[in-house]
């Protein structure tokens, strides 16, 4: 698509490079969520490429096309099904960037509010607590009703944990901040069954937040501040760095992208080649725990950020097949469940309608149990769905 | 913002917009700028308009109110579903609003037995689809983008997709839509006896007003589905593989080529794991098991001997959905090849595929340009993706003046400007090159006469330009029926005179005897089309399509009878092979006629796949003489099959024979007649006849009897009859106990029948009995009078495209039961 956008530099560049290629064809607007639930054009894929490019070349006001910006959930969905080759997601982060600073005071007042919050697990687990005690508190209620009736107890993860039997390879684990206060069995499931699988893992202690939901929403400073923490704190001498939070995984991997042009971007680089989601790692790696004693019927929900984002489709299933279970895709499973971040914390009207229909979409499965690779969407699903929801690396562990 | 027209359009438009206010909730009528602007373009980005507003219709109601509101205030409007037109069909008019349908995507009914599904214009295509595979049917057209493009948009353009060859495009799909015309009033239209005006609705890009709701057939999903990949060391091999699959009697599903460049873009962006050859031929074949068995070892010789370097076959679902997602992802896909891309869809007869595939190459190496070419070989149908840089200087309109070469080649190959995307914006200056003045005058009459305010869908179809085109060649015996028309106040066509009640003159009114307009234009069997004088006798095709092995698959009837080509079109009659592939509106591809004015007019082309301009050839079918004479036709043809076996069923009565009929569902039936109480017969066409009526006799459960051989055809011989009617499985159980003692046959799954009704009864006994069945009756001979018996479609829309067609009612009509009782 034509464009006469003047705007330089690497983020300009991602964005004038998704637009250039965008050619309007509409194969994106059937598994956009905003879409295929509002049926607005301006709240599709190519809507908001319109939109973005017109307030780029400067003939819509930033303000007025804020709110279908607003409405993407960003889960990629829509990169997966584009066929020309847009970066969407690079183009929406960078475009949100572009347009923080310039939004109106108080909605920045609330955006950084849960931007502050919801990466740090102490501030999380304050912000939980108080928000028991007070309820509705404002802008941070929605995020607060995400919250399960009794958060569980800490089980901070070791420094590191030993392969069983023979050492395969050597892992580092990004722990993730809000999985850990909300569950933190996941991060000790994936020690368990990497060690089983003869993986030694180290979960360096001065790691802290990806950054992908300050990256996501428009705050790259603040990303660029948590991600240095992470350059500094992951060693080189592990053979991979592993993340079991789909969102956490593909904010890493984009460290490239947020780095672009700044001094620190070939080490952004190079760690964001070498993140990997925990079910892509032991996929290639390959089981050799034994089958499940009792085998289930799994419903397997794609995370937008392990099936878009990062193209990691067939790994979990296979993990989960090879260890005996049947896997089984529910419809619709490219459309995003409503988490996606922050989305259910900011337009939590969309989120819960998204719920309910993915939760009717994997109830129609007949399934015993549903495996996710993401701790927001686990939460989200929890809320419309009777059925067990767990993480993948959780099934497996259980065996 | 430049506004149309005077002061008193925006004043319109405001007092347009508070109407609106009034129909729409806030959230639903669109009228900020951010709003708006996402609504400028659908698939065709060269172009944009921003709208004065766009609403976002939930209800039928909503839609005939706007379109009321518009009409009241003189304001334009473009319907839009998903905006993926890639001739700007959806593109919004300045000053105008656009009426979004998307949310009205129900499936409002789904009847198996009927085989139909009822939606709003909203559905997406792949939906259909989707709510008719746990009855194990499905839509057939399938546009490339069929995943998101509307049924509404598919009927305003007549949408193809890679599946045509065999199951043709949208308009042999549709059974029925309910619409609303330009000025707000609502019709329903479909198909049955008396005019198609139904097939003068499809296609006509949204300038006869906005589909409320549709009616769709559904096919039953085929038993076997064999997809084989070819590759070939260049595109001129792989046409010709094409040309020889067809030589061969094969009747492919679908039939497609795509070059290197084509490939390479599908291979970036969907991977569907093509050979790396210069050239890709797709063939698939579908089916019922044994028919498709046999022609699979049919096809691998073919492709033997063609040259192809690398053969691989496949019945695997997965793989064949994704063989068909790379190819479907084609267009868009080149945006991995270049910035920027137009994509074209010029037509050409089948056989000169190969010429036009090598001067494409030469005039895009002439423009300096890459082209990629991604086409329905099948069908002739090409789509050439000239790829560009549009910030290159000058590229755009380099890459443009290629486009308009490419649409002029279809032209002088005596194909078509546009095969599936339409004229929309984008090709308005190319109608002209392609049809003559006479043929744009009648088109654009009959517009003036369905909207006489513009209103529907502005500017697309036609522009401003006037034809260089000479006129088709006119001889003596054209010229005088041309002056006979513009002579006498009131005339009526006359073929072989098979259908006397059609074609006996009343009182005051002057026969134009067309026995003399006869002989075949031109036949090439290769090409799977056949030109002929409309006074041609069928039985002279007939014979010389028998000595190529191809036929009309719709039987015309009245052959023995001396029916012409012209007669059996302007009647609409099929006989019993309409079961499996359709009627005559499923065939016939041109036609030229002459009009109440007195001018020739050429409509449609020779070309299977034509999307430009109205449907003419289509409203031709059943007109009755009454929107024009034909003068000559054309029609696509099938490979006949070898040979045929029946099997006749006894059901003990009618509605155990209906229901029998429901089991031959997933079996190559070619024809399926039931004669009253309960008999069944199921003809079959092709191989192993003997073990497949075997089966069929065991799926349908009844005692029943083989023939083959000189008994079988016997028992399609034509029974007499002087009532054609038109009707439903539902139908003909609601109207067959009416007709007891009345000799009767009912005919294509009980969707059609012929009625000896006896000449004394009254007629009224029929039209009521009709009437009430929601059937329809064509009177072909007895006593004089009117013709058309119960139930009719067409109402306002019918009186236009006939006021436009015949300006000064020369052509006298023949009236229904019900008007002459009203007379």
């Amino acid at each position: 698509m034509q464009h006469a956008i003047a705007v330089d530099g690497p983020t300009g560049a991602a964005m004038t490079d998704a637009i250039g290629s965008c050619v309007h064809c509409g194969f994106c607007l059937p598994t956009c969520p905003t879409y295929v639930t509002g049926g607005e054009e301006p709240h599709s894929p190519r809507g908001r490429i319109f939109l973005m490019k017109d307030v780029l070349e400067g003939s819509i006001g930033l303000e007025e096309a804020l709110a279908p910006i607003d409405s993407c959930l960003g889960c990629q969905a829509c990169v997966t099904a584009c066929p020309s080759g847009v970066e969407y997601g690079e183009l929406i982060t960078a475009f949100r960037a572009h347009a923080e600073p310039r939004r109106p005071l108080a909605e920045r007042v609330t955006r950084a509010l849960v931007a502050r919050t919801l990466p740090y697990p102490r501030r999380f687990r304050l912000a939980a607590r108080v928000g028991r005690l007070a309820p509705k508190v404002g802008p941070l209620q929605p995020m607060l009703d995400l919250l399960p009736e009794r958060l569980p107890r800490r089980a901070p993860l070791p420094a590191v944990h030993p392969a069983e039997g023979e050492r395969r390879a050597r892992v580092a684990l990004l722990a993730g901040c809000a999985q850990q206060v909300l569950e933190p069995d996941i991060g000790w499931a994936t020690l368990r069954v990497l060690a089983r699988n003869g993986v030694e893992t180290v979960v360096p202690r001065s790691q802290g937040c990806c950054g992908a939901l300050a990256m996501h929403g428009g705050r790259a400073d603040q990303a660029r501040r948590l991600a240095r923490r992470n350059l500094a704190a992951f060693p080189d001498d592990v053979d991979a760095v592993i993340a079991n939070a789909a969102g956490c995984g593909s904010g890493m991997r984009e460290y490239g992208l947020l780095f672009a042009g700044e001094p620190d971007e070939e080490a952004a680089r190079a760690l964001a080649a070498r993140v990997v989601d925990v079910s892509a790692f032991l996929d290639e790696l390959g089981l050799v725990t034994p089958a499940a004693t009792k085998p289930l019927r799994v419903a397997y929900h794609d995370a937008c950020h392990l099936a878009h984002a990062q193209k990691v489709r067939e790994a979990p299933q296979r993990l989960l097949r090879a260890a005996g279970h049947e896997v089984v895709v529910p419809d619709e499973w490219e459309l995003c469940c409503g988490s996606a971040g922050t989305y259910n914390v900011e337009q939590p009207e969309t989120a819960a309608e998204l719920g309910r229909r993915k939760a009717g979409n994997l109830r129609a499965t007949g399934a015993d149990v549903v495996a996710a690779g993401n701790i927001g969407c686990l939460t989200q699903i929890r809320r419309y769905l009777e059925v067990p929801v767990r993480h993948t690396i959780q099934i497996l562990d259980a065996g | 913002m430049q506004r149309p027209g005077e002061g008193g359009v925006i004043g319109g438009g405001q007092r347009l917009l508070r109407g609106l206010r009034e129909i729409y909730p806030g959230n639903r009528l669109l009228t900020e700028p951010a709003q708006v602007a996402p609504y400028e373009s659908d698939a065709l980005t060269s172009f944009r308009r921003r709208p004065e507003a766009v609403v976002l219709a939930e209800t039928r109601e909503e839609v005939v109110e706007t379109v009321r509101a518009c009409h009241r205030h003189g304001v334009p409007f473009v319907a839009r579903g998903s905006g993926t037109s890639l001739s700007g069909g959806s593109l919004p008019v300045e000053g105008g609003i656009v009426i979004g349908l998307n949310r009205l995507n129900r499936v409002l009914r789904l009847d198996p037995e009927e085989r139909v599904a009822v939606v709003e214009p909203g559905v997406i295509n792949a939906h259909v689809t989707r709510a008719a595979a746990q009855h194990g049917l499905f839509y057939a057209p399938d546009p490339s983008s069929q995943s998101i493009c509307t049924i509404g948009g598919n009927i305003a353009f007549n949408s193809g997709g890679a599946h045509c060859l065999k199951h043709g495009m949208t308009a042999s799909h549709v059974l029925g839509v309910e619409a609303v015309l330009p000025d707000g009033e609502v019709v329903r239209l479909r198909t049955g006896v008396g005019p198609d005006w139904l097939g003068g609705f499809v296609g006509s890009e949204g300038l006869f007003g906005i589909v409320l709701e549709a009616t769709l057939k559904l096919l039953p999903v085929p038993e076997a589905t064999h997809t084989v990949l070819a590759g070939y060391p260049d595109l001129r091999a792989a046409g010709d593989a094409v040309a020889a699959v067809v030589a061969a009697g094969l009747l492919p599903v679908a039939m497609e080529i795509m070059d290197e460049l084509a490939i390479e873009a599908a291979q970036s962006s969907v991977k569907p794991g093509y050979p790396d050859v210069p050239a890709l031929l797709i063939v698939e074949l579908d089916g019922e098991r044994a028919c498709v068995d046999e022609d699979v070892a049919k096809l691998a010789e073919v492709i033997r001997a063609s040259g192809a370097t690398e053969v691989r076959a496949t019945e695997d679902p997965a793989e064949r959905a994704l063989i068909w997602k790379g190819r479907k992802s084609a267009f868009s896909a080149v945006g991995w090849l270049a910035p920027d891309y137009l994509v074209q869809d010029g037509c050409v007869p089948r056989t000169r595929l190969g010429e036009a595939l090598e001067q494409i190459g030469r005039l895009a190496a002439r423009a300096g340009l890459r082209v990629a070419n991604v086409f329905h070989a099948g069908d002739g149908n090409l789509h050439p993706l000239i790829l560009f840089d549009g910030r290159e200087p000058g590229a755009v309109e380099r890459a443009e003046a290629l486009a308009g070469e490419i649409l002029d080649l279809c032209i002088a190959l005596g194909g078509s400007i546009t095969g599936e995307h339409g004229i929309g914006v984008e090709k308005r200056d190319f109608l002209p090159r392609m049809f003559d003045m006479p043929t744009l005058g009648a088109m654009r009459r009959i517009h003036a006469a369905v909207d006489p305010l513009r209103l529907a869908n502005r500017g697309k179809m036609f522009s401003e330009r006037t034809s260089h085109r000479a006129p088709g060649p006119v001889d003596d015996a054209v010229r005088a029926l041309q002056d006979a028309v513009r002579e006498h106040p009131r005339v009526l066509p006359r073929g072989g005179g098979s259908k006397p009640a059609l074609s006996t003159p009343g009182e005051g009114v002057t026969p134009l005897v067309l026995s003399g307009l006869r002989g075949i234009v031109e036949y090439d069997p290769e090409e799977l089309t056949i030109t002929a004088l409309a006074g041609t006798p069928v039985r002279v095709v007939q014979e010389l399509l028998a000595e190529h092995g191809q036929h009309l698959p719709f039987d015309p009837p009245l052959a023995r009878a001396g029916a012409t080509l012209g007669g059996t079109v302007a009647a609409g009659l099929a006989g019993p092979g309409r079961h499996r592939h359709g009627g005559v509106r499923d065939f016939i591809i041109g036609a030229r006629f002459v009009d109440g004015t007195g001018a020739v007019v050429g409509g449609g082309g020779r070309v299977v796949k034509n999307a430009a301009g109205f449907d003419l050839p289509r409203l031709m079918v059943g007109s009755l003489g009454r929107l024009g004479v034909l003068v000559e036709v054309v029609f696509k043809v099938f490979p006949a099959p070898p040979a045929y076996g029946t099997l006749v069923a006894e059901a003990p009565d009618l509605a155990g024979a209906l229901e029998a009929m429901r089991r031959t569902a997933g079996l190559d039936v070619e024809a399926l007649d039931l004669e009253p109480p309960g008999r069944l017969l199921i003809r079959l066409g092709g191989p192993a006849l003997e073990a497949r009526l075997e089966r069929l006799r065991r799926a349908i459960g009844l005692p029943a009897a083989k023939a083959l051989g000189a008994p079988e055809a016997a028992l399609w011989q034509e029974v007499p009859a002087s009532v054609r009617i038109a009707t439903s499985p539902r139908g003909v159980a609601r109207l067959d106990p009416g007709l007891e003692g009345v000799p009767r046959r009912y005919s294509a799954g009980a969707t059609a029948g012929w009625i000896a009704w006896p000449d004394d009864r009254p007629l009224d006994e029929l039209d009521v009995l009709l009437r009430d069945a929601g059937a329809g009756g064509l009177r072909l001979s007895g006593p004089p009078g009117p013709v058309l018996l119960g139930a009719t479609t067409g109402g306002a829309f019918a009186e236009r495209v006939r006021r436009g067609l015949d300006p000064d009612g020369r052509f006298a009509g023949q009236a229904t039961v019900r008007e002459a009782v009203l007379a």
